[in-house]
């Protein structure tokens, strides 16, 4: 039901109806900003994200394949928009982890545990491939075969690269004492 | 079993994807120190990761988001003609209200952010002559119309969900809706007209922009798959100038 009327909204945008975007940008925003917010590990950065996939998918809207899931299609736009950020922001300095959380952690904001904060730092040791399929699976709820459709690999690859993903992520926090 | 055997049952297992054959081995391989203990840490990781709290995107995203658009999606014939197939297919399931909510959402706040002429100011006023008021059949709502410089103001109230078609020779671009002590609705555009479809008891507006080509725009209205109105109209009959 939602992939129809998703279809239809991006049809009545192509079609004049300024309301219909808005809505869309009203269902996916919450999604899309965490997706984005795990993956870089910064709000502003997730904020970027989540607004220049937002913009493209707008842009770019009369290339969208209705016979396609807009959803995978704007979550794929989401998460390359985010690989780039993390990509263009590492030859710069490391993230200060410290720093970091004291001003750029909702986690912390909302008062969460501390081994929540160690799930989302060493969340932010593995790998962008390795991270991006974690949050894909565990924190956006997707199957394997929407993950394939996201980043538009085999479902095969998905398994493979999200049992690397959990084990090293499973390494990284027994190392760090939280399991 | 060899450890990375082991920690793939166990993922499986969290994933609910385990097998009867696979299950029977894991068990077996549970029998060991070394399987409770990667069983144990494999447990807590997943938990760990579903500890995580969603977080949520900053109020003015959308605002951000609209002030960053500077033009309309552009589009062409052919992916006018891609659309046409599927969506007339969709449309024809809504009228016939198999399709359930959320289609667009039609809700105060996102009209008035979005609403085109308020890029340049406040909405345009309807001049309201006399309307064409019809009331529903059996009582089960009111629709009232009003036409004026080429805009067409659709004021449905109904006290059940009901579908609201309007078809033009030509498709009536859609300009604003707004719901009043209503959930929420959905409007469909097709190739000749619009579909309102309400999703419970409220007031519906839509206003649409019909071309002088698009008359005379046949209306009907469906309350609890039961058809309440259903009329032919010019614009004089709306306006009320016959």
């Amino acid at each position: 039901m939602s992939r129809d009327h998703d279809a239809m909204l991006v049809h009545a945008c192509l079609n004049g109806d300024p309301t219909a975007f808005a809505t869309l940008v009203d269902r996916y925003q919450g999604p899309l900003y965490n997706a984005t917010y795990r993956i870089t590990g910064s709000v502003d950065d997730a904020l970027d994200a989540t607004q220049a996939a937002f913009t493209s998918a707008y842009e770019k809207l009369h290339t969208f394949d209705p016979s396609h899931r807009f959803f995978s299609w704007i979550y794929r736009i989401a998460v390359n928009q985010a690989l780039n950020i993390v990509s263009r922001r590492r030859p710069q300095a490391p993230l200060d982890p410290a720093s970091a959380i004291a001003t750029d952690d909702p986690d912390r904001a909302l008062g969460e545990a501390e081994s929540t904060r160690a799930v989302h730092e060493a969340l932010q040791e593995l790998s962008d491939i390795h991270r991006t399929v974690i949050v894909l699976k565990h924190l956006q709820g997707l199957s394997y075969r929407e993950i394939s459709d996201v980043l538009d690999i085999p479902e095969t690859t998905v398994k493979s690269r999200l049992f690397d993903a959990r084990r090293r992520l499973r390494t990284v926090l027994h190392e760090q004492g939280w399991l | 079993m060899e450890t990375r055997r082991l920690e793939e049952l166990l993922w499986k297992r969290v994933d609910g994807e385990l097998g009867a054959d696979e299950r029977r081995e894991l068990e077996a391989a549970l029998e060991t120190d070394t399987g409770r203990e990667l069983e144990q840490q494999v447990e807590a990781c997943a938990a760990r990761l579903r500890s995580l709290a969603a977080v949520s995107p900053p109020i003015d995203l959308r605002p951000r988001f609209e002030r960053n658009l500077a033009t309309g999606p552009p589009q062409t014939t052919a992916h006018r003609a891609r659309w046409r197939a599927p969506l007339l297919a969709l449309a024809a399931g809504l009228v016939l209200g198999v399709l359930g909510s959320h289609l667009v959402r039609i809700d105060r706040t996102l009209t008035s952010e979005v609403h085109p002429d308020q890029a340049s100011g406040a909405m345009v006023p309807i001049t309201v002559r006399t309307p064409f008021v019809a009331e529903l059949e059996a009582d089960l709502g009111r629709l009232e119309m009003r036409f004026d410089d080429g805009r067409l103001e659709l004021d449905l109230r109904v006290e059940q969900p009901g579908i609201v078609t309007v078809e033009g020779r030509e498709q009536p671009r859609l300009v604003a809706t707004r719901a009043l002590d209503a959930t929420n609705g959905q409007v469909v555009l097709t190739d000749q007209g619009v579909v309102l479809n309400t999703d419970g008891p409220g007031r519906w507006i839509v206003t649409l922009e019909a071309a002088p080509a698009a008359w005379p725009l046949r209306v009907s209205v469906s309350v609890g798959g039961r058809t309440v109105l259903d009329r032919t109209l010019t614009p004089g009959e709306i306006r009320g100038d016959r």
